[in-house]
């Protein structure tokens, strides 16, 4: 009898392993093809590292070919399945997922069908094929078809787009996913803020689900999260600095190199920071002037009160924990004690204070219309470290992360064009030279579905050879009245979220 | 919460031709409803559509109608839940299941009645379904 548990348990155990190399398998068989057709567009079929990750390429087929003939690899809405099973590719490997669909779609193929173990040789023919095909003027999806056949490619079979349907990442702009998911992130915090008013016992869930979806959207463009951060709204400052909070927290783990997990709990930290304000009243947030010392001593209650609020919540674990962590620093942080506040403080804490005090300053108040440009802000930083007490070392990669000229910063470009800044440089190299949407041309007739434009971008033939455009000066947006997060995130995404204009 | 804007774009997001974007909207809808949330929900799950949905989308569909009309939907999600048709398949298991749900998610006297009046009817079927429904809403 007693031995009843644990031979039920046995193979149940079996399947679970079973399956998680499965789930493993189907991951990595997307990751070694992208990898694959990747390398022979620079390396000859000879070269050694190829031929590693050809070798590897068979071994992750082998499992899925256990229990089935084939491993039909798929592009379906923008993410892959094998056999069916959608393919769950982690964060690192989220640009192979994304070149293999590139590639795929390019020649009008749903999928891949590996019918058996391929050898080397057919998956060097393979690849050389499919890159002639992919890379030709015109890509031919029967053109391929019959050139693996007449290089006796048997095991490696193309499926039609037909069967696939293959639509690249998205069917949209990811702008538009984009604003949603900034949506998401205003309707958790206020679900959280609404449970610690109501004293209720509610969960992480809502919270994790838009965190969850601004990782997925970082990985495809850390531009479009610090957009979404120039929505800026009176009204619902505590969801919406939340929100922005939690975004510019996440730009800057990326760039230290967190993994997806590590990115997924310093959005929550940082999203869950500033909840304890929900039970402050909105009189003294928004006072004008300076606080009274029991008002100062009404505002330090806060983090405690969101301690205990997060202590309460559903789904309290280790995660979580953290969130207190980075909660409960927030108060030593603005705490008037040296000694607490030269504490080490987390590292989760100390990024979402560096956010938070960017975020704030960027953001109209009542008892402040008119905001600092996005580059004055961050000027403030790097001058004032005090404010946010941040190590030298952290504020570097702030600034890697969001550029000198931070997204939403209106320039004006050495060709008398009026710009807003869309995305932070591509390299550190050049960080005066992000990507800009043009507002308007060099008359200053303002132009409709402005195109991107790379401030990096050189011209070699000019004589002499110099960039193309350079900035010239940042200015006020709001002397200007640009609506910059409409130029950024286009009228489709961009409606008028907080149904206001600031009164200047 | 936020701006007229910002639900026009939830409402737009329900009718839109990408399942991505339907789906974000059917997640956001509660938090974001109005007054006019209620008849916008109502109208499409009585649309013919409703059944080509994936299991997924019906069951978002559904539960955020439950959701934000409450009672309101208990009609248009009994008929979901009982549709038999002469010379066609009635409705499909999923659809079924998932307007179980829903009408367990609205959890009214009057709907937790329904549930429990389905749950000793003659269809096998729909007792099963409905036995399930009570069970996970814990009101067995």
């Amino acid at each position: 009898m007693s031995n009843e548990p644990r031979d039920k348990a046995q193979p149940a155990s079996i399947g679970k392993v079973f399956q998680e190399e499965l789930t493993r398998s189907a991951a990595d068989v997307v990751s070694r093809v992208a990898t694959i057709l990747k390398t022979a567009t620079t390396h000859d079929p000879n070269n050694a590292a190829w031929k590693i990750h050809i070798n590897a390429l068979a071994t992750s087929i082998g499992p899925l070919l256990r229990t089935e003939k084939a491993a039909l690899l798929e592009l379906r809405d923008g993410q892959f399945t094998i056999n069916k099973n959608l393919v769950r590719s982690g964060y690192a490997d989220f640009s192979a997922v994304k070149y293999l669909a590139g590639e795929l779609t390019k020649i009008a193929a749903g999928g891949i069908e590996f019918r058996g173990l391929p050898e080397e040789l057919e998956i060097k023919r393979f690849a050389y094929a499919f890159n002639r095909q992919s890379g030709a003027e015109v890509p031919d999806f029967q053109a391929l078809v019959k050139e693996l056949e007449a290089a006796g490619v048997r095991r490696i079979l193309m499926i039609p787009e037909e069967l696939g349907l293959p639509q690249g990442m998205f069917h949209k702009d990811p702008r538009v996913y984009g604003v949603y998911t900034f949506l998401k992130g205003i309707a958790a915090v206020h679900e959280v803020m609404e449970g610690l008013r109501s004293g209720k016992s509610v969960g992480f869930k809502r919270a994790k689900r838009f965190v969850q979806a601004a990782v997925d959207l970082l990985a495809i463009d850390p531009g479009l999260l610090l957009a979404l951060t120039t929505i800026k709204n009176y009204d619902d400052y505590l969801y919406n600095h939340a929100v922005n909070v939690s975004l510019i927290s996440l730009v800057v783990g990326a760039r230290l190199g967190f993994s997806k997990q590590q990115l997924g709990d310093l959005g929550l930290a940082a999203l869950l920071r500033d909840v304890g304000k929900a039970l402050v009243p909105k009189d003294l947030l928004e006072k004008k002037g300076q606080l009274s010392p029991e008002e100062w001593q009404q505002m330090q209650a806060f983090p405690v009160a969101a301690v205990h609020g997060l202590l309460r919540f559903r789904g309290f674990n280790e995660g979580a924990l953290r969130q207190v962590i980075v909660a409960f620093e927030h108060k030593f942080r603005s705490t008037k004690d040296d000694r607490l506040a030269s504490r080490d403080f987390n590292l989760y804490s100390r990024i979402a204070q560096l956010a938070d005090a960017y975020d704030a300053m960027t953001t109209p108040r009542p008892y402040r219309p008119k905001p600092m440009p996005p580059n004055e802000a961050l000027k403030q930083i790097i001058v004032d470290r005090h404010i946010t007490r941040a190590d030298p070392c952290l504020i570097k990669a702030f600034i890697h992360a969001i550029g000198i000229f931070p997204v939403g910063t209106v320039v004006i470009l050495d060709t008398n064009e009026i710009a807003v800044v869309a995305s932070p440089p591509a390299h550190v190299a050049a960080l005066a030279r992000p990507r800009v949407r043009l507002v308007s041309d060099t008359q200053g007739n303002e132009i409709p579905m402005a195109p991107i434009v790379d401030l990096a971008e050189y011209d070699e033939f000019a004589d002499p050879p110099r960039y193309t455009r350079s900035i010239a000066t940042a200015v006020d947006r709001w002397k200007f009245g640009i609506n910059v997060s409409r130029h950024l995130l286009s009228d489709e995404a961009a409606p008028d979220i907080g149904g206001f204009t600031p009164d200047l | 919460m936020l701006g007229p804007g910002a639900k026009d774009m939830v409402h737009r997001a329900l009718g839109d031709t990408d399942r991505s974007v339907r789906m974000l909207g059917l997640d956001l809808i509660a938090p974001f409803s109005d007054a006019s949330t209620p008849a916008i929900l109502l109208a499409a799950l009585q649309d013919k559509g409703v059944e080509e949905k994936d299991a997924a989308e019906k069951r978002a569909l559904f539960i955020s109608s439950a959701r934000v009309a409450g009672e309101h939907a208990l009609a248009p999600l009994s008929v979901l839940l009982t549709r038999r048709r002469l010379l066609a398949p009635g409705t499909r298991d999923e659809t079924r299941i998932a307007a179980a749900a829903a009408i367990a998610a609205i959890g009214t006297p009057n709907a937790v009645d329904y549930l429990k009046q389905c749950a000793v009817s003659s269809d096998e079927g729909l007792v099963e379904i409905c036995q399930q429904a009570l069970r996970e809403a814990k009101l067995a």
